[in-house]
């Protein structure tokens, strides 16, 4: 009979060997802030982005801290009290925490000695990357690229009087870009010095109306390996309004050449003087560079980009930006752009509406309001897009199989991975799947129906193939806002298929701290047993209580585990010595081999006074032993590794001269059960006497005969 | 000298101390409860293959592993079974004389609990001689870190919004 065998889908249940930091205040990175930067704020350390470079062993983590107001820049002005953005190498031990050793970098001459009003994101570096090794020429010698945004004064910087300071919702913010080199090298584009590309500089893309536009933040970026080139994201402000829109931007820095511009493109207004309660921004990019067969192409260069377009988060408002963008570096735009929404925060037509809503049967509640991240995962076996954010049901969750395909809009559509620059795109996704419910079933009590809570990152585990997914407390109008919703983070296992989450390493305890806003997890490469990073991180970083106690801000590398556990039980009885020679005479009369019919055994031989006595096993089992030392003397000498061989020995005894007797033996107890303990008393009683009888009749005539011989011997002397 | 009684208690956990390949490499196959190799290999281990001494007789007294036969997301069991190798020639065969993976952790579990209780109650004399070569092997049939899935959904064609 065949059965059914069922299989529990790969995912982990629990995380160990966790190694983090310490404790606050002598942890290894709040004692490197104290000792390497001299205005730093105590606690105010909080990172937002981590990337781990697998050539140098080296982690990158940026970030920002609170200056006390007495640094200075390259300039010697004094620096008031405001947010500084921060890289922080790990030099050595990235992969332990506990005692890494730092190379920490403020980014002093990027922002403005003033902070400036509207005030509503922190200067900081919320992004990086990691640059594959040897690949890159226009980023020849660096290993990470990193962006953020920086206070600034415009309306100073600029040409007085041609520019107003942005107006909130927006904030005081200029883009903010930097190279990163392993041996502590940070080159960086801000336009707060007025180096040779501000934001003001910064060219059109081509057929993009940028007037008026002033680039405010930048908030993630991809690179592309087949064309040596970056694309950025982030938001664009009114020149002194109410109003912003989502950014793209393009560059390949050409080796840092000051000729070569930026260039930016502006969608997704959120209307112009209308009141917001934030700004319009694209906040996420994923890449692929793939023809349609799957290889590899560099003038297939497709971008999903997501974000949010702020509509005051009113109910059902589905704001979540979504869509396709083809960089001009990787398919000229010629007469229009390649850059297409596929949900552009306004109107019924759109994906969440069509797919969520029409196809998945979902309400208008579970629109997204804002696309937080979009990851492509690959490492774990599937190459996926992970698409993650938020609904006024609770975290979102999309995943599609990647690389998607994309047409131009015919009849029928070919798929050639091109986006049309002069109408509607096809966009395919050879599988997708909406996953709210199952993400919001399976988080923690309290996290499965807020509106403001987000999973942020998904990697694959290459051993376990399966998926970890953390995310926690998000603000859907901002990157880093200076104050937003208060809250904890999660963590919690998805199967490599998304068939199966598992929350229960929440549950546990074993998050290395539970106070922080969002938790991001980042895998280690090449680890046997697919040890990850956790990033606590603050949402609202500056103003988190007073650091008094415990883990502020912490990185932990944690292993994976499911605590499945199978045992196996082996009882056995060993006879030694003369037992084991008992043992197998008991064996040979088909007898049961117990203690008790091994004890019985000994008894009866002593008792029949047979030939074979005490003092004769005593020597059996000197011989042996002595038999056994040159055995071993022997195997020492062929060397102790060799398997173990049958050793020769001496008989002291033919196991079968008395073998008419054995057998008689054997008949006599077949017709026992071998249950049976031992013969009855009686038996053995009977069959003692009659030996003695034997015996005594044997001596007699013996006697008699000697007698007889004796009186003949005499009468002839 | 003498007779001993004697236990023998095998684990294999997911805690984080051995690499998922060794985990995974594992299971679908008898593995010696001694040394956790394949059935005869003294692979990575300088053990040699467990064997009676000149002068030792042991008898097997009982044999028990971890019960449960299906898996569930929540509730993972190893689809486990004990086998006995002496010489060359395992214990538990099918009844065309085939392998077999042997006596189940659900008909015979370890630990007993009251909701797993033995069932296979009259375990056979197993005895082996001096100088015997034998293993006792467990056979995993479920992985200990789960079977990955695939992910499996339908295709959709979005029409951009120009």
């Amino acid at each position: 009979m065949e059965c059914e065998i069922m299989t529990n889908a790969a995912i982990f249940k629990k995380i160990t060997d966790i190694n983090t930091f310490g404790t606050y205040p002598t942890e290894s990175l709040e004692a490197a802030c104290r000792a390497q930067i001299s205005d730093y704020t105590d606690g105010t350390v909080n990172f937002q982005d981590m990337a781990y470079d697998e050539n140098s062993g080296m982690a990158c983590f940026v970030g920002n801290y609170q200056t006390d107001g007495t640094a200075t820049n390259t300039g010697g002005d004094t620096i008031a009290t405001q947010a500084i953005p921060l890289v922080a190498i790990a030099t050595a031990g990235a992969t332990t925490p506990e005692t890494t050793t730092w190379n920490l970098l403020a980014q002093y001459d990027t922002v403005d000695i003033t902070l400036q009003s509207p005030n509503t994101e922190q200067s900081a570096l919320v992004s990086i990357i990691t640059l594959p090794f040897g690949k890159s020429t226009n980023f020849l010698n660096d290993t990470w690229l990193a962006v953020g945004h920086a206070n600034t004064d415009l309306a100073q910087m600029r040409t007085p009087g041609t520019y107003q300071a942005n107006v909130s919702p927006n904030s005081n913010m200029t883009p903010l870009f930097v190279s990163i080199r392993t041996d502590g090298t940070v080159n960086y584009e801000s336009s707060v010095n007025a180096g040779a590309r501000p934001s003001w500089s910064w060219t059109a893309l081509p057929n993009s109306v940028i007037a008026g536009f002033n680039p405010m933040l930048l908030s993630d970026i991809v690179y592309s390996e087949q064309n040596d080139n970056v694309v950025m994201c982030g938001s664009v402000a009114l020149d002194g309004a109410v109003g912003s829109f989502g950014m793209m931007v393009e560059s390949d820095l050409d080796g840092f050449a000051p000729l070569t511009p930026y260039k930016f493109g502006v969608k997704y207004g959120n209307g112009v003087g209308v009141t917001r309660d934030a700004p319009s921004i694209i906040r996420t990019l994923a890449i692929q560079e793939n023809a349609v067969g799957g290889g590899e192409s560099a003038t297939n260069t497709i971008v999903l980009f997501g974000g949010g377009n702020n509509a005051n988060n009113s109910p059902a408002s589905g704001t979540g930006l979504f869509g396709v963008y083809q960089p001009d570096f990787s398919n000229a735009w010629g007469v229009g752009d390649r850059w297409e929404g596929l949900a552009v925060g306004i109107g019924a037509n759109s994906f969440w509406t069509d797919y969520i809503g029409t196809v998945k049967g979902g309400l208008t509640t579970d629109n997204l309001n804002s696309v937080i991240s979009i990851e492509r995962v690959t490492t774990d076996g599937e190459d996926l897009y992970v698409i993650m954010g938020t609904s006024d049901n609770g975290p979102s969750l999309l995943i599609s199989d990647a690389p998607i395909q994309t047409g131009p809009t015919a009849t029928p559509t070919v798929y050639d991975n091109t986006i049309s620059n002069s109408g509607t795109t096809d966009v395919k996704f050879p599988e997708i799947n909406w996953l709210a419910a199952s993400l919001q079933d399976n988080l923690p009590n309290g996290y499965a129906s807020a509106a403001n809570k987000s999973a942020y990152s998904c990697i694959g585990l290459a051993n376990r193939k399966t998926k970890v997914i953390s995310g926690g407390m998000v603000d859907d109008g901002a990157i880093f806002p200076l104050s937003g919703p208060a809250g904890t983070g999660f963590l919690l296992s998805m199967s490599r298929g998304a068939t199966t989450f598992n929350s229960d390493v929440q549950d546990n305890g074993e998050l290395p701290q539970n106070t922080a806003s969002f938790l991001k997890s980042y895998y280690i490469p090449n680890s046997e047993t697919d040890r990850f990073f956790i990033v606590n991180s603050r949402i609202n970083g500056l103003f988190f209580s007073s650091p008094t106690s415990g883990n502020i801000t912490n990185v932990a590398t944690v292993t994976p585990i499911t605590n499945n556990k199978a045992e196996a039980y082996f009882e056995y009885m060993l006879y030694d010595g003369i037992d084991a020679l008992i043992a197998k005479k008991l064996q040979q009369l088909g007898v049961r081999v117990t203690i008790t019919n091994l004890e019985w055994y000994k008894q009866d031989v002593l008792k029949q006074g047979l030939d074979l006595d005490a003092d004769f096993f005593r020597e059996w089992a000197t011989s042996q032993t002595e038999e056994n030392e040159k055995r071993e003397k022997l195997a020492e000498f062929y060397g102790a590794s060799r398997p173990q061989k049958r050793a020769v020995r001496q008989e002291f005894f033919d196991d079968y001269n008395n073998r008419e007797e054995i057998l008689k033996e054997m008949d006599f107890h077949r017709e026992e059960s071998p249950l049976d303990d031992a013969p009855y008393n009686d038996e053995v009683a009977e069959d003692q006497e009659a030996k003695k009888l034997e015996k005594d009749l044997d001596d007699k005539i013996r006697i008699q005969n000697l007698v007889d011989e004796e009186t003949k011997n005499g009468n002839k002397t | 000298m003498g007779v001993r009684r004697q236990v023998y208690v095998f684990l294999i956990a997911d805690d984080g101390s051995d690499s998922v390949s060794a985990l995974e490499e594992f299971a679908n196959k008898p593995k010696s409860i001694f040394t956790s190799n394949d059935v005869g290999s003294t692979k990575d281990k300088n053990y040699p293959r467990a064997s009676t001494s000149i002068n030792q007789f042991i008898t097997v007294e009982a044999m028990g592993s971890t019960p449960g036969f299906n898996n569930s997301a929540s509730a993972w069991t190893p689809r486990g079974a004990l086998n006995l190798l002496i010489e060359n020639t395992f214990f538990f065969n099918q009844p065309d004389g085939t392998w077999s993976e042997g006596l189940t952790g659900t008909a015979s579990p370890y630990p007993i609990s009251v909701q797993n209780q033995r069932s296979y109650n009259s375990f056979p004399r197993v005895y082996l001689d001096e100088s015997t070569n034998y293993d006792v092997t467990y056979y995993m049939g479920n992985s200990i870190v789960g079977a990955p899935d695939n992910f499996i959904a339908d295709e959709y064609v979005a029409l951009t919004i120009s």
